[in-house]
């Protein structure tokens, strides 16, 4: 059976029908949790802040309309629903510092002898800001345009948060986990 | 030109960011210079790599039925002095009706529409609208007004519970 694309959903919420948001939260939960949850470095928070942000969307969806996709709309949501959270209880994001390349990996770590798991791993240990621009792109499938958008940055900018994201990951990836990873691209798993 | 220059032009390329003379340029660098059909070869790759491997976290397994459940809480329920109100206008409304309608068939049943005609030209003439059922228009047209503004701030209200 064929999904019913967002915008339909929005309108039935519209008309009343609040029970199908569900699908909306749904379709987007997992995906808004690990972009919030790559901004804050916190679970708890994260699955806090997730519920705030489908909330305050329900109760703006009236004002949604159809120039952006919903999932870019719902990001912008989260965004700033995250950052404004972070400014209210002093958070800052970590410093580069802290996030440093992790050259002693635990062994916990190591043994996780899955691409995807190292990926994300890597992933998790960039700078926040650079976390949340690939996963955008990748995870959320966001265009240069719609990051652009969902950051309130020009789309330059945003090309070069991408490059210089991609460059650090190619790092994290190179020094703590090459042997691991190699492994895999050989084996092709 | 520097590894890094080679690596922005290609991700560019990559990411389908490039203009067309860009992009074409990038074609006849990878058709004939060995470094950038390496470099690209090993961008091209950890995209995919990425692309393939990227993956949400999962969240708490009861997060829609937290969400719903709260936006059940703050959604504006009917609340009982909402219900109460609504059914104050209908009322309200309703003795209007009742009213204009009971004044009207009153003023016209009690109306002197007689006249002294005893011509067609004189009947023309000397029609008048006696008093009463001026008064009654009036009232009328007041009524009219009151219900629609009431039926006005009904459907507003309504339009604000929902």
């Amino acid at each position: 059976m064929q999904e019913l694309q967002d915008e339909v959903i929005i309108q039935q919420v519209l008309q009343g029908d609040k029970k199908a948001y569900a699908v909306l939260i749904g379709r987007y939960q997992h995906f808004v949790f690990t972009f919030i949850k790559r901004l804050t470095n916190n679970h708890e928070d994260a699955e806090e802040l997730t519920q705030d942000v489908f909330i305050k969307a329900y109760h703006s969806l009236s004002s949604y309309n159809n120039t952006a996709k919903f999932s870019t709309w719902l990001y912008s949501i989260a965004r700033n629903t995250t950052l404004s959270h972070m400014r209210k209880h002093k958070i800052t994001t970590t410093s580069e510092e802290e996030l440093k390349i992790n050259d002693h990996s635990t062994q916990t770590d190591i043994d996780r002898k899955n691409k995807t798991i190292i990926i994300n791993t890597a992933i998790n240990q960039l700078e926040p800001s650079d976390a949340q621009v690939l996963t955008l792109f990748y995870l959320n499938e966001q265009t240069i345009d719609e990051i652009a958008h969902i950051l309130d940055i020009t789309k330059t900018n945003v090309k070069v948060k991408l490059y210089r994201s991609r460059k650090k990951l190619k790092e994290i990836l190179d020094k703590s986990y090459r042997h691991e990873f190699e492994e895999y691209q050989k084996s092709g798993k | 030109m520097q590894a890094e220059d080679i690596d922005i032009q290609l991700w560019a390329y990559i990411d389908g960011t490039c203009t067309p003379d860009e992009q074409k340029r990038v074609e006849q660098l990878l058709a004939h210079d060995p470094i950038w059909e390496n470099t690209y070869e090993e961008l091209l790759d950890f995209h995919k790599t990425i692309q393939a491997n990227v993956m949400t976290e999962p969240a708490n397994s009861l997060l829609t039925d937290n969400i719903m459940a709260k936006i059940e809480a703050t959604a504006p329920k009917q609340s009982t002095t909402s219900i109460a109100l609504t059914w104050g206008i209908r009322a309200v409304a309703a003795f209007f009706v009742l009213t204009i309608s009971g004044l009207l068939i009153y003023y016209i049943s009690t109306a002197d529409f007689n006249t002294s005609a005893n011509s067609l030209r004189s009947i023309s003439l000397d029609i008048t609208i006696p008093p009463s059922v001026k008064n009654a228009l009036s009232m009328l047209t007041g009524f009219t007004v009151l219900i629609f503004l009431l039926v006005a701030a009904d459907s507003l209200f309504r339009k604000r519970m929902a």
